[in-house]
């Protein structure tokens, strides 16, 4: 069994396409993946505090800003995985 | 029979490669972790080393750019990859020596260039496509990650706020075991590949494979990725200790935000097919989240003696290149020259490590 490989091209063009991409895609996800780990950190960290002051209402808000803010990491780690396995 | 022996001594050698390129790079994917205290010294090996192995099976773009975007496989010999790998193992080594992490794909690129100059010229390297899938990369990769760890962290710090800092330090240090696992995925992903790729050009040398259409045979997958496991197992100590603690001291936000940058950089270059140093990238992202906080933070001249090692990677692994494939061409070329070659650098180790033994007491010595 054998794994085929691509071609690969060093055209100008492509060349300084694919630094674009390397750049654009880098800078999305790099910063991205910092800011929704915060965002579900901050949310986490206060919904703890909230419940611990026995302020249910903002628990209940703080909390479901932690929740989507890991879940969204969990979809952006899986997105990274999942487009590295279809190249 | 004795190009099989041939062959089998570049296949050697790449798995060597790949397992010095292990253990000299083992430090940009734990250091951070380590020094944070994210996970302990040997699970975070332990770790990186398991998806180092899992990472290697996950893409092949990389290794297409090695096997047929630099040189001219048409033109390419088992000597000359021979003489490309001991020139980026010998660099390895070097630096590793030192405690530098520098970048183990550039050794191994100048490594088979040098080598291939020495034999064929200038006409059998493609300078176009070493200019725009390396050396550019190159310059922009260490940039890029500063850039983006820098922005990172100044977000990072803006969204924590005044927040107490034990909860938040658990909570980064938790965030650094993803980040960290995803950067060693990555590393696995992009460099197991390279030496998938020299394999592959030793094997379309050798004639095994077609040179207009070359594959990656499963061993060779399975092989490179258990020698760059291994390779990360084993561990580099001396450059955990510079990546860790000699660049700035890190908080666990810092380590999370350069760990995370250095992953979407890699991973978004091995998109697209480059073989990007993972040492440039997680270096210039921990600059960048050091330097963002405070530039005095920085010990600029530990950055400068890395950054003056990469300038020099690839001349000097490729002139080791060049004169070990100097050395195996005055030794008559064919399968004795990379033998002659072998047995000077065991001879090198051996005299290195007896030198390394403490002398006798001049007591005992005169007695």
């Amino acid at each position: 069994m054998t794994f085929a490989l691509a071609a690969s091209s060093s055209s100008d063009a492509s060349v300084w396409s694919d630094l674009g991409s390397v750049v654009v895609y880098g800078l999305i996800a790099g910063i991205g993946i910092a800011v929704l780990f915060s965002v579900a950190l901050r949310g986490l960290i206060l919904a703890s505090t909230a419940r611990r002051e026995g302020n249910g209402g903002a628990a209940l808000v703080w909390g479901g800003v932690g929740f989507v803010g890991v879940l969204a990491c969990v979809a952006v780690v899986g997105l990274g995985i999942v487009t590295m396995l279809h190249r | 029979m004795s190009s099989d022996l041939l062959l089998w001594l570049v296949v050697g050698a790449a798995l060597l490669f790949d397992f010095t390129n292990g253990f000299h790079d083992t430090a940009n994917v734990v250091a951070t972790s380590i020094s944070t205290r994210a996970l302990p010294p040997r699970l975070a090996i332990a770790m990186a080393a398991v998806l180092n192995f899992i990472g290697a099976f996950l893409s092949l773009k990389v290794a297409a750019t090695i096997a047929s975007g630099l040189v001219d496989t048409n033109a390419i010999t088992l000597q000359i990859v021979f003489a490309g790998l001991v020139g980026a193992i010998l660099w390895n080594l070097l630096t590793w020596w030192f405690g530098l992490p520098s970048s183990s794909s550039h050794a191994l690129i100048g490594g088979v260039v040098g080598a291939m100059l020495a034999a064929v010229g200038p006409s059998a390297v493609d300078g176009e496509g070493l200019l725009g899938k390396v050396v550019l990369p190159a310059l922009v990769a260490p940039v890029l990650a500063f850039t983006v760890a820098g922005i990172a962290i100044l977000c990072a710090y803006r969204i924590i706020g005044q927040l107490r800092p034990g909860p938040v330090s658990r909570g980064f240090r938790a965030g650094q075991v993803a980040s960290g696992s995803l950067l060693a995925l990555a590393h696995g992903t992009n460099d197991a590949q390279k030496t998938m790729g020299i394999i592959t050009l030793a094997l379309v040398a050798h004639g095994n494979l077609s040179a207009d259409d070359p594959t990656v045979p499963t061993w060779v997958v399975i092989s490179s990725a258990a020698a760059i496991a291994l390779g990360t197992y084993s561990g580099g100590w001396r450059i955990i200790r510079t990546m860790g603690s000699k660049i700035i001291k890190m908080d666990a936000a810092q380590g999370f935000t350069a760990q995370g940058s250095g992953a979407a950089v890699i991973l978004a270059a091995t998109h697209v097919g480059f073989p990007l140093s993972t040492t440039h990238v997680i270096s210039g992202g921990v600059v960048g989240a050091g330097a963002a906080k405070r530039l005095s933070a920085v010990k600029w001249g530990v950055a400068g003696n890395m950054a003056v090692a990469w300038v020099l990677t690839i001349p000097a692994a490729g002139l080791t290149g060049a004169v070990a494939y100097g050395i195996s061409s005055a030794a008559g070329g064919g399968t004795a020259g990379p033998v002659v070659v072998c047995l000077i650098l065991l001879a090198a180790v051996g005299l290195f490590a007896r030198s390394r033994q403490a002398p006798p007491p001049i007591a005992q010595e005169a007695s």
